[in-house]
């Protein structure tokens, strides 16, 4: 039996090229946090997030199909593209067009309750997902996004800077700002929630 | 030349993104000067807050997408 979770992104593209359904199956457990918590944090609204984050799969999935996807580059950044890609085209539509989602105020009950987590559980893990939201909101776009993809996509500073095309300081220096910035906000607010 | 310890350094260490030989010299600098530790435990307390929320997918969105495949 093949140990597909021992397998490198590109032999599973391979095998899934071939009629491989586990190995995309692989693929999208390997991958689906980091794309999920991207799309998450990047936009302000869960349905949207949920949306976005089933088109990228399932134009990854088309991507592969169609034998797009370029072996020499690595699985996750082009995945990361695509979604980036899908979050950017939806800004720039939404300038264009009416609002389809509410994005006016992110909402706790925004979050989906988890199975098997009491309210009280439920409750503790909103805020602490409504805080982070909050913080990262408070950043300029640009630093948020480099947050974002360093933190949560847990791409290097190196494939961030390939990615957004900017210099790896210029990648380095916004993350350094955006810390500073939530440091200062985390101080003020004299909140520590590990407590 | 001794080379300055920056706060991109830190932070290029706190995210296991420096080289072998930066991560060294940072360590030791972090080790050797309590201004620079202060600077990193700051960083890291950061680095905490934003690991302690992990969104969830939606279990229908992981279905619509396994069901495309």
């Amino acid at each position: 039996m093949t140990k597909l979770h021992l397998m490198d992104d590109k032999d599973l593209v391979g095998l899934y090229q071939k009629g491989n359904q586990e190995a995309i199956s692989e693929l999208i457990d390997r991958y689906k946090q980091r794309i999920h918590s991207t799309i998450f944090f990047l936009v302000k609204n869960t349905e949207l997030t949920e949306d976005l984050f089933q088109e990228t799969f399932i134009k990854i999935i088309l991507s592969l199909r169609k034998k797009h996807y370029n072996e020499q580059g690595k699985f996750l950044p082009w995945a990361l593209r695509i979604a980036h890609n899908l979050v950017i085209d939806y800004f720039r539509k939404q300038k264009l067009m009416p609002m389809q989602y509410d994005m006016e105020e992110f909402s706790i009950f925004d979050i989906m309750p988890s199975n098997g987590r009491n309210a009280s559980d439920q409750m503790i893990y909103n805020e602490k997902i409504d805080y982070v939201r909050g913080l990262l909101d408070k950043l300029p776009f640009e630093q948020k996004e480099v947050v974002i993809l360093r933190h949560y996509a847990e791409l290097s500073f190196k494939e961030i800077a390939q990615m957004l095309d900017i210099n790896i300081n210029t990648a380095l220096g916004r993350m350094h700002y955006a810390i500073l910035k939530m440091r200062e906000i985390v101080q003020n607010e004299k909140v520590n929630l590990k407590e | 030349m001794i080379k300055r310890t920056t706060q991109t350094d830190l932070l290029s260490y706190a995210y296991n993104d420096a080289g072998l030989c930066d991560s060294d010299r940072i360590q030791r600098a972090i080790d050797g000067d309590p201004i620079i530790m202060e600077d990193f435990k700051e960083i890291i307390k950061v680095i905490e807050i934003l690991d302690s929320a992990k969104p969830e997918i939606s279990p229908e969105s992981m279905n619509r997408i396994l069901k495309f495949c």
